[in-house]
């Protein structure tokens, strides 16, 4: 049994080339997946960021974009990670396959990316 | 031909003939639990004849599911050695088998080096014959390049790796249902692999039985889980007309049997660790259990045919 995370990243808002703000502001953005659910379920940061996605679970997780917006990541083993860097702002919708959570209402669980501020 | 058993006086799904059957199944030195439900009461009664030796059998074969090999949490730290405990009891066996299937998930990450350890496990089998399909833990990463490699070679793989074969005047059929998992994990077969299915079993009498092998259970066994596969009734559509059909599922690390017409669906037990009952935990996630426990909650599926009875007999055994 293994479950497949899938996001569905809809961009709203295309802001030109993303600036490489690579350990700029030190925030750690981590999404714990225990249980077959993300924890945080929502989560706000700053296009240019990274977010880090770590399982907890005994069972493999794979980081999927239903749209393709970037590579899947390998199938998680249990503590290892997976990062991304946000794009331009915009929503991270998250899913959870295969999670007795998995309700259907995705926009519940989501990774909101603002607008890159000046210091970024 | 009853399906049913005869006598159930204490309403425990067992009579006479099927607790003497049992019976003589732990005489053959391995311990054979018989999980209730319908079918293993139906096979009890129509194969232990009390005034008959055990049938000879025309043709048996054993299920193994679910090796995960790699796996090394506290659910089972040792899944090597609880797998090679299975194959002790296959090699036990005072009939051998006359070949295995594996329902998949045989490593734990699809790595090079968990599929070379299996194989090397697997050569102290007595029984070499193994007929395979994949779960999602051996096509991750590659989309099952390796796998198909490695396990195809005595079948002509068709797509993502399905196909079948005769044995004995039995028609098996091997699908693949975890590529492209479904929202929700749902199992899917896909439309290729669907149309090969109606065309395969075309031209086959109604009185051939049928056993078809998969690794997602092809019934809707607790779909929050992704427990089922989405595309499945169309497959059965295809099997409707035929008297026996015997589906075969790992996936899901726990036996449960489901009989619906000609159609009997049955999922066999993990060698490597238990999981939840439907809907019992927060997660399907594998289920620790006391040490003393573990091994009562792994096992191995046996399975035999006997020429002119209509339905197979299907039996689980714990390596308790």
């Amino acid at each position: 049994m293994c479950a497949v995370s899938f996001l569905n990243l809809s961009v709203f808002a295309l802001g030109g080339e993303m600036k490489d703000v690579d350990g700029a502001t030190g925030k750690q953005n981590r999404i714990e997946i225990k249980d077959f659910a993300f924890n945080p379920k929502t989560i706000t940061v700053k296009a240019g960021e990274k977010i880090t996605w770590i399982n907890r679970d005994e069972e493999p997780h794979t980081v999927v974009s239903v749209e393709k917006q970037f590579k899947k990541s390998t199938a998680l083993d249990t503590d290892q990670e997976f990062t991304i860097t946000a794009g331009t702002p915009g929503t991270l919708y998250l899913l959870l396959l295969g999670s007795p959570e998995n309700d259907g209402d995705h926009r519940s669980r989501k990774v909101v990316m603002t607008e890159c501020q000046p210091t970024c | 031909m009853s399906d049913y058993i005869s006598h159930d006086h204490e309403h425990d799904g067992i009579d006479r003939r099927g607790f003497l059957h049992c019976m003589a199944w732990a005489g053959t030195g391995l311990l054979w639990t018989i999980s209730g439900g319908v079918l293993a009461s139906k096979t009890l009664a129509q194969i232990a004849k009390a005034s008959e030796p055990l049938p000879a059998t025309d043709l048996s074969f054993l299920q193994i599911s679910d090796s995960h090999i790699g796996f090394n949490k506290d659910a089972n730290k040792d899944v090597t050695q609880t797998f090679k405990i299975a194959l002790d009891r296959i090699n036990a066996m005072p009939t051998p088998p006359s070949f295995l299937i594996h329902t998949g998930d045989i490593t734990q990450l699809s790595k090079l080096e968990e599929f070379d350890t299996f194989d090397e496990l697997l050569k102290g089998c007595r029984t070499k014959d193994v007929f395979y399909v994949p779960g999602e833990h051996d096509v991750l990463n590659d989309g099952g390049k390796l796998y198909r490699e490695r396990y195809l070679k005595s079948v002509e793989g068709k797509g993502s790796g399905w196909y079948s074969f005769n044995k004995n005047g039995v028609h098996f059929i091997a699908l693949v249902n975890v590529l492209d998992l479904q929202a929700g994990g749902l199992g899917q077969l896909g439309d290729d692999q669907l149309e090969w299915l109606e065309a395969d079993v075309k031209d086959l009498g109604t009185s051939t039985p049928i056993v078809v092998f998969a690794h997602i259970p092809l019934w809707a066994v607790y779909p929050q889980w992704g427990w089922g596969t989405s595309d499945s009734e169309r497959a059965l559509g295809y099997l409707k007309r035929f008297g026996s059909v015997t589906v075969l599922n790992g996936h899901i690390h726990q036996v449960l049997q489901k009989v619906e017409g000609n159609v009997t669906f049955h999922t066999a037990m993990s060698t490597a660790f238990p999981q939840p009952a439907p809907g019992t935990a927060a997660s399907p996630g594998p289920m620790k259990v006391p040490a003393e426990k573990l091994r009562s909650m792994l096992g191995l599926t046996s399975v035999q045919y006997k020429q002119g009875k209509t339905t197979l007999a299907v039996v689980d055994s714990n390596l308790g």
